[in-house]
């Protein structure tokens, strides 16, 4: 009696087991005809933020005039998904639904997403440079003042700004440097530097400007510490004192204009994105607003 | 050594050598005192310092907002100034009722199993000739059931919890959304499963105790009298058992209240009521995660956050209190009604079919158990071993390609800083209220209630607290997450070891003063020894929660990459193994995600087995000393 009970919950363990783990294999994008979930940001972040300032509906009201000035709700279907990282893995696993991301993250993903048009517009850096992709947003150091700033900071600075610096940013960004210069390589001694705030800049510092950074200055040891979980982090920290600088992915917050100066490094898109096989190609500003406010899903021709 | 000092030149030994020692040992004893009254200052300090700065943060939120405002609103967002938290409040409730619904039910009557019918080993019977088969049918024949579901029960206790958000993610939203492409799975319901299975192993392992605990001759007694064994358990032993059984579930709801970081993997984060079971919500927690980055001290929302964090203390207290309201001793009429009163066999026949449809119920219920852990063990193995690879677990650590070393480094300081500090204070703080306040001062009494409350508040709190306080001092550092660390396990220190010093007999300190011993040399010869046990296990205990914890130590030490180098010195900011795990899902990039998840997650599942093993030795000698 005994064993064969046992025998049984055993081999119900094992099958339950298998289902639960087979249950992982994903659904297939093609097949979808309607997006009808969107993920939003938390409050914190600085896509958020440009966003739903950016997204207009066909009356000119923008999604954050909704929200903040006429108390409207985000609509039933939206969801909100913490970190950059956690918008591409619920989009990846949901082709139902849409998100938005940093243009820059968008390459090392398209894997598993893919970026639609939106306004009939390509996301491309040419667009968002000519003018003609409207969800564009600038990325900014934040500090109290430049002139308090360690030597090692504004040494950052300079090399992002430097014509070595630029090519690097160019590759998913835009540079802001208006004349740059050929680096010159730091000569004190300090090593460590604190940047916290917003994950859509991280990749941009992480990828391409940390590494470079730490290889343009042979013989030199740099801890960088790289951290945070939105924009908003960044002006906070900087007020604080917790890091050298703060990176956010939008303008300086209004409150924070009189205690912190911004230092914009580059212009980035924010990509609407999809599961890689979703047929989606294009979206309206007005679609974007009607789904995130209204709840009206996108039909997909 | 004293016997050479008192004997050299500069010391000679003085004419009454007695004399002179009762004089030094006076001393001791007073400077011992003081040390002890000032661990135990620190402690208390720290203890009501952090509750009354809850208290005191939260103030110009609900002065602002206004206490009903903030309470009943249900708009929450801080561009607008609107800071209502009622949906996330019925959110926390609604979900931690559906963990402790399923979770409890579940644990409980494992725990019956457990003690009851889980037979002691398999009785597999194999009549071939393979002697290969013989062998393996042999081993497992030999295995201790008992003792093996009780150590992995024990082991899945100890895992951290973002370990079961990642199983929520990959197999429970799987498993909701059921092939439905139009659904998320994120919600209420996901979010109770995730918690469910967080406090089984927890709400198990202490009603297990609970029923150890009633007096064999109970159950005995109840099958003399003509009880069935079902009859025996449900009708006897279970209702003995009681408090024990509460005081679980009631722990399992802490737990489920507190928890974090693996919530917000499956709540879908909206601010809305729970109005289905596949509905979005964010809890009460999983808000201050997600708006702490906006929060700087002065705005609004950091007070909001506070208040937020201080109505979260006010839940804690009052779990706390229906713990104490359960009575200490079941006081009903023990025993089988049926046989109380004047009954025919008849309806003492039918009366009594319900124990044996229970005893059914934790059987099938036992299995479900078996099932669940086993996929959650599996899963983890299956996805994580293939994974382990040797550049990964001890190779050079960059942005591109991170290792586990710098988090093994930072993992190791923070516990280390972390002891070094919460040991002697929490040890301190309790030689001083079992030792040397009176018994049953009222002061003790109010210092427990605080601790207890310390004990029950969600980790995230902490982080908010160590972030404006340890984060100031030492920026974010190793050193700023670890003295966070201290706030979190101290209540846990101080309580175990309260409880080590008290069940050392008073005889024995009795003994010790009788042969002339002095107080401070009976502590630390005599009762610290004595219970050295109790303490190890509570100092292991708190090692576990160092490892598991994610919230307190993401916005103190950090959530980030880094080298081995910059690792190295504790003033730089390093992610443990438990945050590194979190940050697998919350910024993958290209050397990090779900493969490195896995991999990270084994190697937590060893480190608690390990953690498991040494309590397991401890409590072996203690009963071999028995």
């Amino acid at each position: 009696m005994k064993k064969k009970i046992l025998a049984i919950g055993l081999a119900a363990a094992m099958s339950v087991t298998a289902v639960g783990l087979m249950a992982g294999c994903g659904t297939d994008g093609a097949s979808i005809t309607q997006i009808t979930v969107a993920f939003s940001r938390p409050a914190s972040s600085g896509t958020y933020g440009a966003f739903n300032e950016l997204v207009v509906n066909s009356d000119g009201k923008s999604i954050d005039e909704a929200r903040n000035d006429d108390g409207l709700d985000f609509a039933e279907n939206v969801q909100y998904s913490n970190e950059t990282g956690t918008v591409i893995a619920d989009v990846a696993a949901n082709p139902q639904s849409l998100g938005y991301i940093s243009l820059g993250a968008v390459a090392a993903n398209t894997d598993k997403i893919k970026a639609v048009q939106v306004n009939g517009v390509d996301a491309t850096v040419a667009n968002i440079e000519s003018g003609d992709y409207k969800l564009s947003r600038p990325f900014n150091l934040v500090y109290k003042s430049y002139d308090d700033l360690s030597d090692l900071a504004k040494n950052f600075i300079s090399f992002i700004e430097s014509t070595e610096g630029q090519a690097l940013v160019n590759e998913d960004y835009i540079g802001q440097a208006e004349n740059p210069v050929a680096y010159v390589p730091y000569e004190g001694d300090e090593t460590t530097l604190t940047l916290t705030g917003s994950t859509s800049v991280q990749p941009l510092m992480r990828d391409f400007i940390i590494p470079a950074f730490q290889e343009a200055n042979p013989g030199k040891n740099f801890t960088i510490n790289l951290s945070g979980s939105g924009s908003g982090q960044g002006e906070t920290d900087a007020v604080a004192g917790n890091n050298d600088m703060g990176m956010i992915s939008r303008e300086l917050g209004e409150s924070y204009t009189s205690q912190l100066e911004a230092h914009t490094i580059a212009l980035d898109g924010i990509a609407v994105i999809v599961q890689k096989d979703v047929r989606l190609t294009n979206v309206t500003f007005d679609q974007l607003y009607n789904l995130y406010m209204n709840g009206t899903p996108i039909q997909i021709a | 050594m004293v016997q050479t000092a008192a004997n050299s030149p500069e010391n000679p030994a003085p004419a009454h050598g007695k004399r002179g020692d009762i004089n030094v040992t006076r001393f001791k004893d007073g400077m011992a005192k003081y040390l002890f009254f000032v661990c135990a200052s620190l402690s208390i300090l720290a203890v009501f310092g952090i509750i009354g700065y809850i208290l005191y943060a939260s103030i110009p939120a609900f002065r602002e907002v206004g206490v009903f405002q903030f309470l009943f609103g249900t708009r929450w967002n801080h561009n607008s100034d609107e800071y209502g938290i009622l949906p996330m409040l019925v959110s926390s409730i609604v979900v931690t009722l559906g963990a402790i619904l399923i979770g409890g039910t579940i644990g409980i009557f494992t725990a019956i199993f457990l003690v009851f019918w889980c037979p002691d080993k398999f009785h597999l019977r194999y009549n071939g000739q393979n002697k290969f088969l013989q062998k393996v049918v042999n081993g497992f024949n030999k295995i201790n059931l008992r003792t093996f579901f009780d150590q992995v029960i024990k082991l899945l206790a100890g895992i951290p919890s973002v370990v079961f958000g990642y199983f929520g993610v990959a197999v429970i939203l799987n498993l909701i959304r059921g092939g439905d492409v139009y659904y998320i799975g994120k919600g209420a319901l996901a979010s109770s499963l995730v918690l469910a299975i967080m406090i089984i192993p927890t709400v198990t392992s202490l009603a297990k105790n609970a029923l150890e605990a009633v007096p064999e001759h109970y159950f005995e007694g109840a099958l003399a009298m003509g009880n069935t064994k079902a009859q025996a358990v449900f009708r006897v032993v279970f209702p003995a058992a009681r408090s024990g059984i509460i005081s679980a579930l009631i722990l399992g709801i802490g737990r489920a209240v507190g928890e974090t970081m693996a919530v917000a993997m499956v709540s879908g984060g909206s601010v809305s009521f729970p109005t289905s079971l596949f509905q979005p919500i964010r809890t009460l927690t999983t808000n201050i995660a997600m708006e702490f980055a906006d929060a700087s001290q002065g705005n609004t929302l950091f007070s909001a956050l506070f208040a937020t964090g201080f109505v979260l203390l006010v839940l804690v207290l009052i779990i706390n209190f229906s713990i104490n309201l359960v009575p200490k001793e079941f006081k009903g009429k023990r025993g089988n009604k049926v046989l109380n009163g004047e009954k025919t066999a008849v309806v003492y026949k039918k009366k009594g079919l319900i124990p044996e449809i229970l005893k059914y119920v934790a059987i099938v219920l036992a299995f479900v158990v078996v099932v669940v852990l086993a996929a959650l063990i599996l899963f983890i193995l299956i996805n994580g071993i293939p994974n382990l690879k040797w550049d990964f677990l001890f190779g050079e650590s960059t942005y591109q390609h991170p290792s586990l070393v710098p988090a093994f480094i930072s993992t190791a300081y923070t516990i280390l800083i972390t002891l070094a500090i919460s040991l002697p204070l929490g040890i301190g703080a309790a030689i001083f209220m079992v030792e040397y306040a009176k018994p049953g001062s009222k002061l003790v009494k109010v210092i427990r209630t605080f601790v207890d409350t310390l004990s029950g508040v969600p980790s995230i709190v902490f982080g908010l607290f160590g972030n404006l306080l340890f984060v100031e001092l030492f920026g974010y550092s190793v050193w700023a997450g670890s003295f966070t660390m201290v706030l979190v396990v101290l209540p846990t220190i101080i309580r175990s070891t309260e409880e080590a010093l008290i069940a050392v007999p008073v005889s024995l300190r009795e003994a010790s003063y009788g042969l002339g011993a002095s107080k401070v040399r009976t502590i630390f010869k005599i009762v610290l020894p004595s219970a050295f046990p109790g303490i190890a296990t509570a100092a292991i205990l708190a090692i576990g929660r160092i490892v598991g914890e994610s919230a307190a130590l993401i916005y103190t030490s950090g959530m980030l990459i880094t080298t081995i180098g910059a690792a190295a010195n504790p003033g730089n900011m390093a992610s443990t193994l438990t945050v590194f795990l979190y940050m697998c899902w919350a910024e993958p990039s290209s050397g990090l995600g779900y493969d490195q998840a896995y991999a990270t997650a084994v190697i937590l599942l060893i480190i608690t087995a390990l953690l498991n093993f040494c309590v397991y030795l401890i409590q072996r000698r203690v009963k071999k000393k028995r």
